[in-house]
């Protein structure tokens, strides 16, 4: 069954622009951040969001967690109307934003932890038990008794995450969570997400530029860009449908492999510094790699997917030409 | 034309700030009003009921002038912002009393319309100047206005040696408008308060211009008064110049 | 309620650790309001050396009211102004208000407790002195009823500042910013410092009704000097509860009203 349920949601943002230099004449002027979105999610599922800047995804976000009211359309998520703000229902999920900071920045972490729990209605116990585990999984034991403005950028988003999870939500959204770190920190944090996922059963909703967020966490992506839901299924197959060749990267050690390059069968062939990249169809991959097999040493060759970002690239650009036909 | 932008990028904002400041002249025009008519006196240290209200009326306009929150320079200094300035092919100090400027002007006439409604609403009890004596008490305005910017100045440039001053500022500030008069006309003040605030320069940002306006300050003295404010306006510069000069030199470009 | 106190009580522990680690700031800050202070004793000298009533208030009476009204406006700003000031120019600009209406709390009362200032309480306690010393100095004689019913209207005089200051604060929702009317709220205030009988009859009937800022401290004062008026202590409980409806209904109105802020 559907924990989240979102239909022909629409959000337009109006701005009134006075004229110059009448005073008196007014314009309205109305820019659709989402429109007519409908989506389904299942309790447990792990679902990225993806699209260009200004697609409408951190709207759609926070219209989901009842931040905003949508110009048009319905949700229901956890058996409640978000924008109605039931505090049942706000108990149930979290927001977590990379841009953006929940916790008080003069107050210790410890502090915000625990006046989280008295705001969600914790139970003793239950908040200890939630806390030791973030701090154990994320190794923040220091940083509990540290003010949020002293801490760096990682850090805080290690008590951001765990100030989400205290109160064990049902459903989290995630807005960019890993922008700005470092790849450590990033991969730490991706560890965390897929580990509260599996064991807690939490929905989560990310949206995110890193790719390998999404190639590392989602299974299902939701592509959006200018409002409009323009892909909505599993990232393996739309890796097949939009990038069902496979990428042949060979080490060129001298000049004399560059000819051998050069002579390769395949239409799609590139040499970009010391390594040639040729792009082959499935149906032709057998062939091509008996013959780099033969004239490459096999601890030089890489066969690897297209990569998602050109995949994602490709899949916006194949919606503007439809569009521009249209 | 950026501050004017910026400040109109908040138009509602704005303007209530000067309504705002339109309460000032009216809880004090009901509260005089009541003290001259229940006491029954004409005149309070040589000040009738209607000198008292434009007393009031002008000191709401030359507050217009203040140049207290219109100038940056310590919040550069304190924010590192001020790096930008000193790397720039001009001098930083004369584009920030550019910008002061600019915004004063900028509050001065948006406050315009409230002016004349404050006018109309108790004109009654508001003199009108001698041309002569709007005349002077304009110079008078703008001498004033140097006056209080070299005077802040100083305390700005403080931010290089101690550090963020905006609290001390506001403090200053507060007493400054007290010692000038900006609560009520320094003529009613007991006799030896009065000498220590004639003796202090800030008489000459609200009282003495308001003075001038109400024609109670002879030409020769208005005179004397300018030299008296020039003086003073060189002193504050240059104990700012000094001041600037030394904590330029600790200045490290970091912000806060 | 309880879990509003206790949140609270780990805020203001915070800003008293965070205070006292800045004694430069509370020391300003004190200073100031003891200007002010000073400030107003010696215009209010001024005044009373030309008369000896105003409004049929002697001099320690009016001392008494003005800073009895510095008491109610300190204790609202040390509790919420930080955090109405931070809404006001901040987190409807910045979009930092969703995570205030992602709680399950009542996010008017959560913005409002969020920054308190120590340092305001600190002043009140001098304001409180001086309120004792105009009923010491002036011979001002305080029977049991009066200051028991003083009690009541001041508790009621407190909620309604405050929610004077929500209705100033509110429609940021529309203007996004507009610290101005914050400024107009301190501007209002200083008509708490004078008996009502000051301001003409129309005026004085706007600042006892249509925004009872008057009301606030004039009330719980009169009660204090003069026998009590059953229709005061009515009075003041409805205002109160009134304004209490009025500013939760708009800044639910506002809440519908936010469209958030780029992230």
């Amino acid at each position: 069954m559907s924990i989240i349920s979102a239909s022909n949601i629409s959000k337009d943002f109006t701005k009134v622009q006075y004229g110059w230099p009448n005073f008196w004449s007014r314009h309205l002027e109305t820019k659709t951040a989402v429109d007519n979105l409908s989506i389904q999610i299942d309790e447990g599922e792990l679902v990225g969001f993806l699209g260009p800047n200004g697609a409408g995804k951190t709207t759609f976000l926070k219209i989901l967690s009842g931040i905003i009211h949508p110009t048009l359309g319905q949700a229901n998520v956890l058996g409640f109307t978000p924008w109605q703000r039931n505090h049942d229902f706000l108990r149930q999920i979290a927001i977590v934003m990379g841009q953006k900071n929940q916790l008080w920045w003069d107050l210790p972490a410890i502090d915000s932890f625990n006046m989280l729990k008295e705001v969600y209605e914790i139970p003793t116990r239950k908040y200890h038990k939630n806390l030791d585990q973030m701090v154990e999984v994320l190794n923040m034991k220091e940083l509990l008794t540290k003010r949020l403005r002293n801490m760096s950028l990682g850090e805080r988003m290690k008590c951001e995450l765990t100030a989400s999870f205290l109160h064990d939500p049902k459903i989290i959204f995630l807005d960019e969570p890993t922008i700005g770190l470092d790849v450590i920190s990033a991969k730490s944090i991706r560890t965390f997400l897929k580990e509260i996922n599996k064991t807690k059963k939490c929905t989560l909703i990310l949206t995110s530029h890193y790719m390998g967020d999404i190639e590392e966490l989602c299974k299902r992506v939701i592509i959006i860009n200018h409002g409009q839901k323009i892909y909505d299924g599993d990232l393996a197959e739309l890796k097949n449908k939009y990038a069902p060749e496979k990428e042949i990267i060979i080490l060129l050690n001298d000049l004399e492999d560059k000819k051998k390059f050069a002579h390769l069968k395949g239409k799609n062939k590139k040499i970009i510094e010391n390594k040639g990249i040729i792009r082959v169809g499935k149906e032709d991959l057998g062939l091509v790699v008996s013959e780099i097999f033969d004239n490459f040493e096999i601890e030089n060759v890489v066969i690897q997917d297209i990569e998602t970002e050109e995949v994602i690239t490709r899949v916006f650009e194949k919606k503007q030409e439809s569009s521009a036909k249209n | 034309m950026v501050s004017f932008k910026n400040t109109l990028a908040y138009k509602a904002d704005f303007i209530i700030y000067i309504m705002a400041n339109m309460i000032f002249f009216f809880i004090y025009f009901a509260l005089w009003k009541n003290i001259y008519t229940s006491s029954g006196v004409t005149e309070i240290s040589n000040y009738s009921l209607s000198q008292t209200i434009t007393y009031y009326f002008i000191v709401a306009l030359i507050f217009r002038f203040d140049p207290v929150d219109s100038m940056y320079l310590g919040n550069t200094i304190w924010n590192g912002n001020f790096t930008n300035d000193l790397i720039k092919p001009w001098n930083a100090i004369f584009v920030d009393i550019v910008y002061t400027f600019n915004e004063l002007l900028l509050s001065v006439l948006l406050y315009i319309p409230f002016c004349l409604f404050i006018f109309v609403a108790a004109h009654q009890y508001i003199n009108i100047s001698s041309p002569v004596n709007l005349i002077y008490f304009l110079i008078t305005l703008l001498l004033s206005v140097f006056l209080a910017m070299s005077f802040y100045y100083i305390i700005h440039a403080f931010c290089f040696h101690f550090g963020d001053q905006n609290a001390n500022l506001s403090l200053i500030s507060y007493i400054v408008a007290f010692l000038a008069g900006g609560f009520f006309p320094l003529a009613f003040l007991p006799g030896a308060l009065k000498t220590v605030f004639i003796l202090l320069p800030f008489r000459f940002l609200f009282d003495v211009p308001t003075n001038i306006y109400l024609g109670k300050i002879a030409p020769s003295e208005i005179f004397l008064s300018w030299g008296q404010m020039i003086l003073w306006t060189i002193l504050f510069f240059s104990i700012f110049y000094m001041v600037y000069r030394t904590g330029i030199k600790k200045y490290t470009g970091t912000g806060r | 309620m309880i879990k509003y106190l206790k949140i609270n009580w780990i805020l203001f522990k915070n800003a008293y650790i965070r205070d006292s680690k800045i004694p430069g700031v509370i020391l300003s800050n004190v200073t100031f309001h003891l200007l002010d202070i000073a400030v107003t004793i010696v215009f209010f000298k001024i005044i009373f050396s030309n008369i000896s009533e105003l409004a049929g208030w002697n001099f320690y009476q009016v001392l008494f009211l003005y800073a009895f009204a510095k008491v109610i406006i300190s204790i609202n700003n040390g509790w919420f102004r930080g955090g109405l000031k931070d809404f006001a120019t901040e987190l409807i600009r910045r979009g930092d208000y969703d995570f205030y209406l992602i709680k399950p709390v009542d996010s008017m009362i959560l913005v409002s407790i969020s920054q308190p200032r120590i340092y305001n309480f600190i002043a009140a306690l001098f304001e409180i002195g001086i309120c004792f010393y105009a009923v010491w100095a002036g011979h001002i004689q305080i029977g049991l009823i009066n200051f028991l019913w003083f009690l009541y209207l001041s508790f009621f005089g407190l909620i309604l500042y405050y929610f004077l200051s929500i209705l100033t604060i509110v429609p940021t929702f529309w203007f996004i910013r507009l610290w101005s009317l914050q400024d107009l709220m301190g501007r209002l205030s200083q008509v708490m410092r004078y008996p009502s009988g000051v301001f003409p009859p129309f005026i004085r009937t706007i600042l006892m009704t249509v925004f009872p800022i008057v009301a606030v401290a004039y009330l719980p004062v009169y009660t204090l000097f003069y026998p009590p008026k059953m229709e005061y202590i009515i009075y003041i409980a409805l205002i109160t509860i009134v304004f209490g409806i009025l500013a939760n209904f708009i800044w639910q109105i506002g809440n519908k009203r936010y469209s958030s802020a780029s992230s």
